[in-house]
């Protein structure tokens, strides 16, 4: 993520200079420093030149052995998605980052993609009616994934979990951010397990939006079997149908799904994923110049306390470590 | 009798999944799948496979993942590598690993008609010695021979098979077929007569049951369908499977215009083509200069303005009307029809075997179509177990 997305994004931005690298394995660290030519390679965190805003990347199940120096030192951190392995851990970020007079942000792009804004923005003026119900899928059979062994998403305890640690922020957040919900209910949820590592979840529930109104959705995150790729987002006059690409199209349709127009994103192909980080930056940087206090969708918090409850509505594994939970 | 310990070396890709689940069927023979990771060997453990994780290029690992196993299906590519010379070295690495494994072993290599080229023109293209001009077909033609140099010096057998182009649930060709056959622009060359070098998966299985069962004599093969299956076969196969209807032909005169296109280009140089790509480049660049230097076009609007040449002025406004209508029919130029749609047959032997595609292949790929092409089935997602992809 770092030297694929966000190094060349912030490069792209004159108001950051990428100051330093750190990474456990200090060759790593230097070899992108070097190719990103950006910055310099440092040995640990105690060593760092001052600084004013931190990425946090490293894997969810390594964070918090890095949040506590980034937070002793005072720097604002904007942290990769997932935010935190459990909602408990999340909470004691946001605390720790509140006594320590740090702000917070998370990299949940997708609130930036102009298909968000877009269908959010449609779905406030109420032009299609009250919402009715709102399905969101994302997902493919795993095919091939050209890592070895020792890849941190084939370890429960580094990556988190699974798919809907792995995938699912993004989505829910997407669908949290267009829907505006304030509150949700899980109804049912059902995971596809082996030895610990989740493959599918499946969501049933109810969300409350602004306004009171509750509605059904349904949700799924899936590395066993090709899905929609997509969020619905059902009205009494319509529905909206919104990719997931960061150039992707948001549909209009009729009650029976036909679409009636498309409305294209301002920015296509590669450039507007790089558009969408440097926004979330931009956005994380001029909030940090304004005050330390940030709230709880900046963290996404209402995200993470949805995929804690998912995983902890699982039933216990069996014996031989599958499992299949309701 | 016992039965043949068979491995399945990339059983998570493409077509490893279904070679498990249709072998697993014969009792002549006992599956084993080997995987690189716990994430690619999941769902297939899940489905009540036996898998293995490791890597096939550490020769140590190849010895002990394969330890007992009689014959081998390599349809492994490396993927996701940060270049092309690390996947070569990765590919290369799995070969090695297998030719220096222990005993007399029997190889099934998975390579591809690729090898032909994108537009296979048998004018050109033989079965001894394929011209391919995409790197996807040099690395895979170079990996046969790196392959057979490899397997000169060990006491395995190898076949080395050029798979065609797979379809059914869960592979690319149908896929492609299903996500564009609403889409009026997409015809089907000369109305889909022409011999289409695919394969239904559940073929690829019968062709592998057939030769573990019944060995063939080493050497290389193609493998298509069992009898051989025009484009508007395979075509109507997926559409009918899904109640929708037949793709529209593509008419024989612009058939034969797009034919001509994709064999010229299959045929000219990396240097001819960069040639002729740098000429339309430079015959594009009056709109594209104007567009990237708008300063340009202010400079000249002021000095038309300035001389008061009234008729020059109207001529060089009309000219930047005709540079923006040509750059919005640019914009919505006919999409190009893919270039293997317009292949000959590919030359040279074809693996004989008994081909099997049935009803049941019909309802999986309507099941398959039906979970990702509309968010309905996300409502009744989680009700009931659903098979893995091409896996029932």
């Amino acid at each position: 993520m770092v030297e694929t997305y966000h190094l060349p994004a912030l490069s792209g931005l004159r108001e950051f200079r990428i100051a330093w690298i750190y990474d456990k394995d200090h060759q790593r660290a230097k070899a992108l420093s070097s190719a990103a030519g950006v910055g310099k390679a440092i040995g640990s965190l105690e060593e760092a030149p001052e600084t004013d805003l931190v990425l946090i990347a490293v894997p969810v199940g390594a964070r918090r052995a890095v949040v506590g120096p980034v937070f002793a030192r005072t720097w604002h951190a904007f942290c990769e998605k997932p935010f935190a392995a459990t909602l408990r851990d999340h909470e004691d970020f946001v605390a720790a980052a509140r006594r320590s007079r740090v702000r917070l942000g998370v990299g949940l792009v997708r609130r930036h993609y102009t298909s968000t804004q877009t269908a959010r923005n449609l779905l406030a003026a109420g032009l299609l009616g009250p919402i009715v119900q709102v399905l969101a899928g994302e997902g493919s059979r795993v095919r091939r994934t050209g890592r070895s062994a020792d890849w941190y998403q084939a370890s429960a305890q580094e990556s988190g979990g699974g798919v809907l640690f792995e995938t699912g922020p993004h989505l829910i957040d997407q669908v949290f951010t267009i829907c505006g919900v304030e509150r949700y209910q899980i109804d049912r949820c059902r995971q596809q397990v082996w030895e610990g590592l989740e493959f599918e979840t499946s969501v049933r529930g109810r969300f409350q939006l602004s306004g009171g109104t509750a509605v059904p959705f349904a949700f799924v995150v899936t590395r066993l079997h090709d899905t929609y790729n997509g969020i619905v987002v059902r009205c009494t006059n319509g529905e909206l149908r919104i990719g997931l690409a960061p150039d992707a199209t948001v549909e209009i349709c009729d009650r029976e799904g036909k679409v009636v127009t498309r409305i294209p994103p301002r920015i296509t192909g590669g450039r507007s994923l790089f558009a969408a980080l440097q926004a979330e930056w931009q956005e994380f940087a001029a909030g940090c110049a304004r005050s330390v206090d940030f709230s709880d969708w900046d963290t996404g918090l209402l995200t993470t306390a949805f995929i804690d409850e998912c995983y902890r509505s699982q039933v216990a594994a069996l014996p031989d470590g599958t499992g299949t939970a309701q | 009798m016992t039965a043949t310990q068979v491995a399945i070396v990339g059983a998570g890709g493409q077509v490893g999944p279904y070679l498990l689940k249709y072998l697993s069927t014969d009792q002549r023979m006992q599956l084993r799948g080997i995987c690189r990771n716990a994430v690619t060997a999941g769902p297939l453990r899940i489905a009540g496979f036996d898998i293995r994780c490791g890597t096939i290029a550490d020769p140590s690992s190849a010895e002990s993942l394969l330890a007992d196993c009689e014959v081998i299906v390599n349809c492994a590519a490396a993927s996701g590598m940060a270049t092309g010379a690390q996947a070569r070295q990765q590919d290369e690495a799995v070969v090695r690993s297998l030719a220096r494994l222990p005993g007399a072993r029997r190889i099934i290599h998975f390579s591809s008609v690729g090898v032909y080229g994108t537009c296979i023109d048998v004018r050109r293209n033989t079965f001894g010695q394929p011209r391919p001009d995409w790197s996807y077909g040099r690395e895979k033609l170079h990996l046969e021979g790196y392959l057979l140099r490899e397997f000169k010096a060990s006491r395995h057998e190898a076949i080395i098979l050029r798979m065609g182009h797979v379809y059914g649930a869960g592979q690319w060709v149908s896929r492609r077929v299903l996500d564009t056959h609403r889409d009026p622009q997409r015809l089907l060359p000369f109305g889909g007569r022409l011999s289409s070098n695919a394969v239904h998966v559940r073929n690829v299985a019968a062709a592998i049951r057939g030769l573990a069962a019944d060995w063939a004599r080493p050497g290389i093969y193609n493998v298509a369908d069992s009898p051989p299956s025009s484009w508007r076969e395979v075509f109507d196969w997926n559409t009918e499977a899904i109640g929708a209807r037949p793709v529209e032909s593509m008419s024989d005169p612009d058939s034969r215009r797009w034919s001509e296109y994709h064999r010229r280009s299959a045929a000219r140089s990396l240097a001819s083509r960069l040639g002729s790509e740098l000429v339309s480049w430079v015959r594009s660049q009056p709109r594209g200069f104007i567009t990237a230097v708008p300063a340009v076009k202010a400079l000249g609007v002021e000095v038309l303005e300035g001389l008061r040449l009234e008729r020059l002025e109207r001529r060089a406004q009309m000219q930047m009307q005709r540079l923006k209508i040509g750059g919005a029919l640019a914009a919505d130029a006919t999409l190009t029809p893919e270039a293997y749609l317009f292949s000959d047959g590919a030359p040279g032997p074809q693996l004989a075997y008994r081909g099997e595609r049935g009803d049941e292949e019909v309802r999986a790929l309507a099941d398959w179509y039906a979970r990702f092409s509309g968010p309905e089935a996300i409502w009744r997602w989680g009700i009931s177990d659903l098979p893995l992809e091409g896996v029932s």
